[in-house]
């Protein structure tokens, strides 16, 4: 079995996500459904899940799991993006990964299949200079409306940015509290100190 | 497998047996986790569910077991084996069903706070 290209990729993690919300409500029913229609998707076959233990079945899944995992540094997959409260009356459950094929059509003009079998890498790549481009573009024309330059109460005009969004954004990144379960557990030895004390 | 009147046949679990397992023990592996070898946690296991819902007990003899909570409730009425046989029983289902792996496995999918970490032979 080799890597899935875009096109499988983008609907295992379609998969992935099914099996998050399934987690969030408790549903194991559809945790298995998730963890199945994953299997059988990157696979292309026909499995008898039904012959196989929980631990096969879920070595599989974390073993497919694994090799499809996109590990490159780019800003714009590091940034967690919040669930958004309101839903568009367009939105659906496959349009956030019908979105990058949408975006590579819109700006590059390939094909669907020409899209579908691109390294995921590659995509969140060229995903991230459009995202990039798009947004310097909407700086630019918001620069030049009147809606950039709101005057305070003094009545003095002051220039406003266009937010950016968070993983376009220069500085340290926001601190965030981990759970005090999740902390290494045991004795902390903090070695700068020992090599202050020379010891 | 002898529970109660009853012998049952100590095969894996399918895939929804473990993740309804996974979710049974959800509340008790924290603190589980706080044991030091394997006996301690199984101890504390067994602990927090007699002292938390002792039906959860029960679950996890329907999972392991392969059979209906009711059947296992029956059994347990006729014969009183909530005790050592209950126990016995859950130690061969963790053998055959190992409590790492259902342990890191929750861990990985989401479902378990904490898994039982890397090394399962020395913890």
């Amino acid at each position: 079995m080799l890597r899935a290209r875009l096109g499988l990729f983008l609907k295992l993690e379609r998969c992935l996500h099914d099996l998050e919300e399934a987690v969030k409500q408790r549903n194991s029913g559809s945790v298995v459904s998730a963890i199945y229609r994953y299997i059988a998707t990157a696979t292309s076959e026909s499995i008898d899940f039904s012959k196989l233990s929980w631990l096969e079945t879920l070595t599989t899944f974390f073993d497919i799991r694994k090799m499809n995992t996109v590990s490159i540094d780019l800003p714009m997959l590091k940034t967690r993006i919040k669930e958004r409260a309101i839903i568009s009356p367009w939105d659906h459950p496959d349009r956030p990964f019908l979105i990058w094929i949408h975006l590579l059509a819109q700006n590059y003009g390939w094909s669907l299949t020409e899209i579908e079998s691109l390294w995921p890498e590659d995509a969140a790549m060229y995903v991230q200079e459009i995202l990039v481009d798009e947004q310097l573009i909407r700086e630019w024309q918001y620069s030049l409306s009147s809606v950039a330059y709101p005057a305070d109460k003094k009545g003095k005009v002051k220039f406003r940015p266009l937010p950016r969004p968070s993983w376009m954004l220069r500085g340290r990144p926001r601190k965030m509290k981990i759970p005090k379960e999740l902390l290494p557990i045991g004795v902390i030895i903090n070695l700068s100190d020992e090599d202050e004390t020379g010891n | 497998m002898r529970l109660g009147t009853k012998d049952f046949e100590l095969i894996p679990m399918n895939l929804i047996e473990a993740i309804e397992t996974m979710f049974v023990l959800k509340p008790y592996v924290e603190k589980m986790m706080e044991g030091e070898t394997i006996f301690d946690k199984f101890e504390s296991l067994i602990g927090q569910i007699q002292g938390r819902d002792p039906n959860d007990l029960i679950r996890l003899l329907a999972y392991m077991l392969h059979i209906d909570a009711d059947e296992i409730i029956e059994s347990i009425e006729k014969r009183e084996i909530i005790g050592p046989d209950a126990i016995t029983a859950l130690t061969e289902g963790f053998k055959i069903n190992p409590l790492p792996d259902l342990l890191n496995s929750g861990l990985i999918l989401g479902i378990l706070p904490r898994g039982w970490g890397k090394d399962v032979r020395t913890s």
